[in-house]
Formats: C-alpha cells, structure tokens, sequence
C-alpha cells in the first residue's frame, strides 16, 4: 500500500487541500487504497523516510529537506486536479511504475 | 462536518471590496470572524504572523488565499468568511499571484471544516465558477454557486 504524506504550514488547511485532490487521482489510477496523511511542516522531517511520496505546496520547498532518493512532488497551484493529476502520475510512473501496472 | 453554505452568511461574506495590501484582506476576513464569535482577536494576528513567516503559501491557487492559523491561537468555533476584490492584490506568491478570493479559515480540531475544504476546492478548481465567484456581487449567487459545486468532482 503506497504511503503518502502531505505537508503545508500546520496540517489544517493545505495539506488537508492536497489530500482531497489526491484522492480522486489515486482511486483513478487503481490505487484508492493508499493512504494520505497531513501534517505540519515542523513534524514533516521526522516522518518523510517513512513515506513512500512526499507532496508539498510548492512554496514551502525550501523550508524542506526531502530523504535523498525518495519522490517529492511540489504542487503550484492545490486545487488544480489536472496538475496534481500529472505530477503524481510522473512520480509514479519513475519511481513506482509496477502500481501503475495493471 | 460542516456545510460552507451554513456558514457563509451576510456577517461572513464582503463580496466586491478593496484592500490596500494584503494584510488588510486578511484582516478583514478575520475580523467577521471575528464579529459572529468564531474567533478571538488574538487568532486574527496569527494569520497574518503565519502568512508572513511561511511565505505566501496561504495562496493555495490561482487567484485564491486560504488564511489560517492553528486552532489553538484562539479558534472558538469552526468557520469561514469569504471575501472578494474588485482590484486583485499581490500576496507574493509569483505562481498563483494576484489574489481576487480570500477565505478566511478558523478550525475548531481537524475534522469539521474539511468537507467546507472540499467545497471551496471544487468550486475554485474550475476555472468558470472560480470566474463566478470573482464576480459575484450578492450573497445569493454565491449561494446558488455552492449548491451547484456539490455536483462537481
């Protein structure tokens, strides 16, 4: 099950916005049992090595410091499905490309 | 969970206005907040402490704030103002710069204002309703515009 965690200012309203439109994309994609976690940029550090994504308001990029080797993506605009839609589907498709196999 | 139709009201809504920064958009979404006792005071100056500590991440889309704070900083009930802006002003967000809709957010714990989240991003995720909420002038077309996001996905 692919683990992904969601990162914004406080883990209340960004984050919680990426989530939502993760999840129409994820059960497109076959994959609706994934699970999408928020959280605060203060607690993100601690729990990135245990996620297999990372997806962060593209804003907050430099506050971040993703493991090296694990898949980050930066979303410009959260409430653009077809952004999120693409960047997912890229992350996966490099780094992952057996879920998407069906 | 609670319904964003609920909760943008007359006291909620400031459609059309101007700001001459915007700190004083968000001030102004937070002061009506304020005024129907979602919030203290207090959790007004955390917004703008935050935006301005984070950098304008607040501007989640194009054209479009979401200023929070935690709710600890003096949320007393879950809420949302809206307001919007004749003359669009810049955040400082270079992506999704200028901003002509504000929602103001205060959340009482970490579920109740999410299905309000899901309307806001349904509607401003498409571009011909996020032009109608532009510009809508009456309460009433903001209204008829939620009921109609319901529908989309």
């Amino acid at each position: 099950m692919l683990k992904i965690l969601a990162v914004c200012g406080n883990g209340q309203g960004s984050s919680i916005v990426l989530r939502l439109g993760l999840e129409p994309v994820l059960s497109e994609l076959g994959l609706g049992d994934a699970s999408v976690e928020c959280t605060a940029i203060g607690q993100a550090q601690g729990m990135m090595a245990f996620v297999d994504l990372i997806v962060v308001a593209a804003h907050l990029a430099n506050l971040v410091e993703p493991p090296k080797n694990k898949p980050v993506i930066y979303v410009n605009n959260l409430v653009d499905k077809k952004e999120v839609k693409e960047k997912v589907v890229a992350a996966l498709e490099k780094y992952y490309p057996e879920l998407l196999k069906k | 969970m609670r319904d964003l139709r609920d909760m943008l009201t007359e006291k909620t809504v400031k459609l059309n206005t101007t700001a001459s920064d915007w700190k004083e958009a968000v001030r102004m979404g937070g002061r009506m907040l304020v005024d129907v006792k979602a919030c203290k005071p207090e959790y007004v100056d955390a917004m703008v402490r935050f935006a301005e500590e984070l950098g304008p991440y607040i501007v989640i889309g194009k054209g479009l704030a979401l200023p929070h704070a935690r709710p600890e900083e003096g949320v007393l009930e879950t809420c949302f103002s809206l307001v919007t802006l004749s003359e669009p002003i810049e955040f400082g967000n270079e992506y999704n710069d200028p901003v002509y809709v504000i929602f103001c957010m205060a959340a009482r714990d970490k579920d109740e204002h999410i299905e309000a989240l899901r309307q806001i991003a349904n509607l401003c995720g498409d571009e011909f309703y996020f032009e109608k909420i532009k510009s809508a002038t009456t309460l009433k077309e903001i209204q008829d515009l939620l009921e109609k996001a319901g529908d989309l996905k």
